[in-house]
């Protein structure tokens, strides 16, 4: 039974996901300002929308969304950063997603009391973090929210559709999705839903590192069972190593169609204790060891400071960088054997970015640096090659002093995760 | 114990220590009947058992309020509607929206007053689950449909996701506080999964689909209701755009990926 279970998968069943359902909780972690709320926001739902699942009828149909708000920074829009339960909220409600939010359920409170019972009961340490009884809150809310859309799903099926079969069921309209400048571009999206990055992450405890090497980086945990790439002291390196083919099943390089190349580089920033680090991307072929640094064939794509100590705030959450370096057209030549010729084209450049900061890149203090060492690197007008198709990014922890601040006791940096799409 | 003439002997016993036998008796009977003694006198005597009240009362809490609940759902839904279409010009102009989605919401003339969950605050449960609706959406989705035919219709087992951060994880800074959570199970996602086993039990799952979670699961939770939880601390949006695009095509995955490739 067992042979010819495999059997049919394999040879009649198209592989999907067998996900129904989505909760997305992660309001209480976004701190940003209000657009690139907004765009990550859409950025992720939309990723979410376009996984497939098994529908009725042999369709394939996305899996139920649900945004649930229990935490926020709690500000409001016209201040420098946006409540990120609201900035959801304009996305869910545009893409029609449903959305839950605990804090406006409670809030405000009438006396002391009350708001002495948020604080000590739904909250067991008076910060964002649940207690017990928050958990089995949260738990009832989402269970009567789920059991009420079930309801309202059935109610309005069986007035409109239902008797027609399910095909017209999978067949009714999306809702528009949305447009405008605050949000993520076509650009953006596209390269998200279709891309399959190569993704190493070091939060995972069973992932070996085997493809980087470093001084002074270890994979270790600063906090209990939070794992990371970290590195102490001003000098220490890592550099990681990432294949620009795709890998298959079969593990053989494949060259995706996609015109679009995107690295992400997810580190932690906290209020202290943190330093600022060096990203250098570089381009080298085979003989490339990962200890070397952009020297012989290799070629210097990008360079980045990214300060991951933010005074303002007093929590630590995980953000991240991206270069995006799509206006670099890479073609397969077959004639040579596996090689990637990855060639520059046109003069727009490549930046280092956060995710929707077009609009605030002269609001940002940061993002002027920034512009200025990719006005540098953008001035090399130079085609360059890869053979063998290998992307290097070094981190390194610099003194802060380059970024005009004075020099600091710790410099603890944390990487999360590399992914390159 | 006592034998024979222990009677007299008890009975001096009890004399000797009236106060601390009547100190035990009340105190065996107040044992007994604490929770009517709850219910007569109200929580203010001891700390509610939240715990208990979630379970208890959710069959009561729905057969009397799912039809309001579901008109309300339905005005908010057409206000949703007819937001979508307009466009985002400004901040100002968008928190006004906000509010005003807020205020279909709230509506509390006419409502019948059920304790439940023991909130304090100057709303009433109901009103604050109805108020905690920041935005009910587009239930004629196909998604949505699918999803409430399984739960309702053919009693199929349900998979989902939670993505979240900290909080998520059962996160706190304070382990020392009695009422922290302790671990993973203490989440709301471990427990949204027990209600889901338990109101909606009796669930079917294909044997392909039992075959492939078991990569990831243990074998006493494929077959139920599975709510997988995929936190990571300090994680925002930015973290699980790249972590689900990652998952999507890993041949690991069983629930978001395409793990019916290596059966």
């Amino acid at each position: 039974v067992r042979v010819a279970l495999i059997l049919r998968l394999t040879l009649t069943h198209e592989c999907t996901g067998l996900t129904d359902m989505v909760i997305v909780e992660t309001a209480v972690n976004d701190y940003e300002c209000q657009y690139k709320l907004r765009t990550s926001a859409e950025l992720l739902l939309r990723i979410l929308q376009e996984l497939k699942n098994r529908g009725g009828g042999g369709s394939k149909i996305g899996p139920a969304l649900l945004y649930l708000g229990v935490s926020t920074n709690n500000k409001m829009p016209w201040q420098e950063r946006g409540d990120t339960i609201l900035e959801q909220l304009l996305v869910t409600q545009a893409y029609g997603i449903p959305h839950l939010s605990l804090l406006d359920g409670f809030q405000p409170f009438s006396t002391q009391i009350d708001k002495y019972w948020f604080n000590d009961i739904y909250k067991g340490d008076w910060t964002t973090h649940l207690s017990i009884t928050g958990h089995e809150v949260v738990a009832g809310y989402l269970f009567s929210f789920i059991r009420l859309l079930s309801f309202q799903a059935q109610d309005a099926i069986t007035q409109a559709t239902y008797n027609q079969g399910p095909r017209e069921v999978v067949a009714l309209k999306r809702l528009k999705p949305v447009s405008g400048p605050a949000y993520a571009t076509a650009e953006e999206i596209n390269i998200h839903i279709t891309g399959s990055p190569y993704y190493v992450n070091f939060y995972d405890k069973s992932w070996s590192p085997g493809l980087c090497m470093g001084l002074g980086f270890t994979k270790t945990m600063d906090v209990p069972n939070k794992y990371g790439l970290i590195g102490n002291e001003v000098a220490d390196r890592v550099s990681v190593v990432l294949p620009t083919h795709r890998l298959s099943n079969t593990s053989a390089p494949s060259i995706t169609d996609s015109p679009y190349q995107l690295m992400t580089v997810e580190y932690l920033s906290s209020f202290e204790g943190m330093g600022v680090m060096k990203l250098t991307l570089t381009a080298c072929d085979d003989s490339c060891s990962v200890s070397n640094t952009s020297k012989g064939s290799a070629t210097v794509i990008a360079s980045q400071l990214v300060d991951s100590l933010d005074s303002k705030t007093n929590f630590s959450i995980a953000r991240s960088v991206q270069l995006n370096f799509s206006s670099y057209v890479r073609t397969y030549q077959s004639s040579d054997g596996n090689k990637d010729d990855i060639r520059r084209s046109g003069s727009s450049g490549h930046r280092f970015a956060a995710r929707g900061d077009s609009f605030l890149t002269r609001q940002l203090e940061l993002f002027t640096q920034q512009e200025q060492q990719i006005n540098v690197a953008a001035d090399r007008r130079v085609n360059w090659k890869v053979p063998c198709g290998y992307l290097k990014l070094t981190v390194e922890i610099v003194d802060a002093s380059i970024l005009g601040q004075t020099s600091r006791q710790n410099n603890k940096v944390k990487i999360f995760a590399v992914s390159l799409y | 114990v006592l034998g024979g003439g222990g009677g007299g002997v008890m009975v001096r016993w009890l004399k000797k220590n009236a106060i601390y036998s009547c100190c035990v008796l009340l105190g065996v009977l107040i044992f007994l009947n604490r929770r009517r003694l709850i219910s007569l006198f109200g929580s203010s005597l001891s700390s509610p058992d939240y715990r208990s009240a979630v379970s208890d009362d959710f069959r009561r809490y729905w057969r009397e309020h799912e039809f309001i609940l579901i008109d309300q759902a339905k005005d908010a839904s057409k206000h949703t509607v007819e937001q979508q279409n307009n466009e985002f010009a400004s901040v100002v102009h968008q928190y006004e929206k906000y509010r005003v989605v807020k205020g279909s919401n709230i509506n509390p003339e006419g409502w019948v007053k059920l304790p439940l969950w023991s909130i304090p605050t100057k709303f009433t449960e109901f009103e604050a689950f109805n108020r905690s609706i920041l935005n009910l959406g587009n239930v004629l989705d196909p998604s949505y449909v699918m999803l409430s035919d399984k739960l309702l219709n053919r009693q199929q087992c349900v998979t989902v996701i939670v993505i979240g951060g900290s909080v998520s994880c059962a996160g706190t800074k304070n382990k020392i506080r009695k009422n922290a959570p302790k671990s993973l199970a203490d989440s709301y996602a471990f427990k949204l999964e027990k209600l889901l086993n338990s109101k909606f039990p009796r669930c079917r799952r294909s044997q392909e689909d039992i075959a492939r979670l078991r990569r990831n699961f243990e074998e006493n939770r494929v077959r139920g209701h599975i709510v997988d939880n995929r936190c990571h601390n300090a994680a925002g949006t930015g973290h699980f755009i790249d972590a689900v695009s990652a998952w999507k095509t890993d041949p690991f995955d069983a629930v978001l990926g395409k793990a019916c490739a290596l059966l």
